[in-house]
């Protein structure tokens, strides 16, 4: 039995993930924001209507006042209010079925909508003025019959202005909405983040390292002291790298260098390494962290299993228009049907990245070597120096 | 009765580690000074045949180590031990956590997690002491070290 430390797994998208990281509708609050979003909208919009009206009437202004926001609100009523209560309704449902496209709230399209707005621009007018003549006590001319001037004037301001409304709310929506993705688009990276530096500074790797640097200081204190910078040049790189985009290779190998001296440490004679990059390549901007989970899969599958040991080589070199850095064992190889899981998932991790930042034109190949032992070749595209 | 000090027993350190296993031996002659290290390996399979052939009375194993791990060799360890003479007291020492439960099973009389500190090893000593004091005793004198314990435990007392 191998041990190794569970790796994390990758997060399902889930109802429960999208919940807690804020990008769920949370519809009663969603429901509310869009009704007295509506509400405003529709009650600045009559207001206009009647001081338009009022002003061309030179008179009547209360009136004009009552009977607009008694047909907006009829016609809200029936489009926009019954559309918000709909996606509200499915937002529900959905939560409580536990279905994870509850995620992102539910909306309806326009041509969802226009059944709406033809409903209202039906109901509206007549039910609006039915109440306000109730409150008036005014005898409006019955709106559909079109035969007054009034009547037409009312359908058509009651069409335009609920086309208006229509048009301007989805606009709002649509806005909010593509703020929300940009603000979940940001969480996201900064998780991602996060995952990578965790995954590059393991906690038994640090307290193993401590255990043996506590050990030193007892017995040889030049020594600790050496140990000790270079546990802090690994830490400092390995933070830098996390938060940047790139950084030089030979900031990559004075990492790897670090990390390989301190596992020396530990294993004593059984790792030797060697590190080698030409002079001419230094300075290549490359992603950082990549061959970290290289030299980890070399220690664990293909040292650590040996009684004797063995070594590590890692190395840079320009082949034609690429990049090539490789990682080499003379270890136990690639044959043994060891616990694979691991192996795969820092490595699923490399080439996920190089896929996202070079598509087809980067790679991750795993190989046999010539001595025995696993190469590891990452290669990617050269680019002109930073 | 000799005295916590001054006694005697023998032990196997199995740690892949050269710089821990040197840590280990240090920390513990410092608390115990009779204890003698007989054999210092660095994996599951040489600690099994060194204990075997050694036959200490405490083992002191890493889990994490090259072919068969600690929590192995304990079990292959206690597969092969012959019944004439008392099987060994084994502690595990690692920088994992996950494995107490295993080792717990294993019938580990303690596990230490990495980096060590003193005041933990001291703790491990004083326990293995007793233990061995207590298998020394023999069964009559254990029943009787365990009757005047529970006449000052307070918790007994409450139910009694």
């Amino acid at each position: 039995m191998t041990i190794d430390a569970t790796p994390a797994t990758p997060a399902a998208p889930s109802l429960d993930h999208a919940l807690a990281t804020g990008a769920a509708a949370q519809p009663g609050a969603r429901l509310r924001k869009r009704l007295i979003r509506g509400l405003f909208f529709m009650a600045m919009l009559c207001l206009a209507i009647a001081l338009l009206l009022g002003a061309l009437e030179r008179g009547r202004f209360g009136v004009q006042l009552i009977y607009s926001f008694s047909i907006g609100l009829c016609c809200w009523l029936v489009t926009d209010a019954a559309r918000v209560v709909i996606c509200w309704v499915v937002d529900t449902q959905r939560i409580r079925r536990g279905d994870p496209a509850a995620a992102v709230g539910f909306d309806l399209h326009v041509r969802g909508m226009l059944p709406l707005v033809a409903l209202g621009i039906l109901v509206g007018p007549s039910a609006g003025m039915t109440i306000a003549d109730a409150i008036t006590g005014y005898r409006s001319p019955a709106i559909w019959q079109l035969g007054t001037t009034t009547a037409r004037v009312t359908l058509t301001i009651t069409v335009i202005a609920s086309l208006l409304t229509m048009f301007v709310l989805t606009m709002l929506e649509r806005l909010s909405r593509a703020r929300a993705d940009a603000e979940a688009a940001m969480r996201a990276a900064a998780e991602n983040q996060l995952k990578l530096l965790e995954s590059q500074l393991e906690p038994h790797m640090l307290f193993n390292t401590l255990a043996n640097l506590r050990v030193l200081i007892g017995i040889d204190p030049p020594r600790a002291q050496a140990m000790l910078d270079q546990l802090i040049g690994f830490l400092r790189a390995t933070l830098n790298a996390s938060r940047s985009g790139a950084h030089p290779l030979a900031a990559e190998f004075d990492r790897i260098s670090d990390y390989l001296s301190l596992m020396a440490i530990r294993m004593g004679p059984r790792l030797q390494f060697a590190l080698d990059l030409p002079a001419a390549l230094r300075d290549q901007p490359v992603p950082p962290l990549l061959l970290q989970p290289l030299v980890e899969n070399c220690i664990k599958h293909g040292l650590e299993p040996q009684l004797a040991g063995g070594r590590i080589d890692v190395a840079a070199r320009r082949a034609g228009l690429m990049l090539e850095l490789t990682v080499q064992d003379n270890g136990a190889g690639l044959g043994r049907a060891g616990s694979p899981g691991s192996t795969r998932f820092g490595l699923e991790q490399v080439r996920g990245r190089l896929k996202a930042l070079f598509g087809d034109a980067a790679a991750l190949t795993l190989e046999p070597s010539a001595g025995g032992g696993t190469l590891a070749r990452i290669v990617l595209p050269m680019k002109a120096a930073a | 009765m000799t005295s916590p000090m001054t006694s005697t027993a023998t032990a196997l350190i199995a740690e892949d580690e050269p710089l821990l296993a040197a840590g280990l031996q240090a920390d513990l002659a410092a608390h115990w000074p009779g204890l003698q290290i007989v054999a210092k390996v660095g994996d599951g399979a040489s600690a099994v045949e060194h204990a075997l052939a050694l036959q200490p009375d405490i083992c002191f194993f890493d889990i994490r180590m090259p072919g068969m791990s600690g929590l192995e060799a304990a079990q292959a360890l206690a597969e092969d031990w012959p019944e004439s003479s008392p099987f060994p007291l084994i502690v595990f020492v690692t920088a994992y956590e996950q494995f107490a439960l295993q080792a717990f099973e294993a019938q580990a009389v303690d596990y230490i997690v990495k980096p060590v500190d003193s005041a933990r090893v001291q703790a491990c000593v004083q326990r293995l002491q007793r233990r061995l004091a207590d298998r020394a005793a023999g069964p009559a004198g254990l029943q009787l070290a365990r009757l005047s314990q529970l006449g000052t435990d307070s918790t007994v007392k409450l139910l009694i």
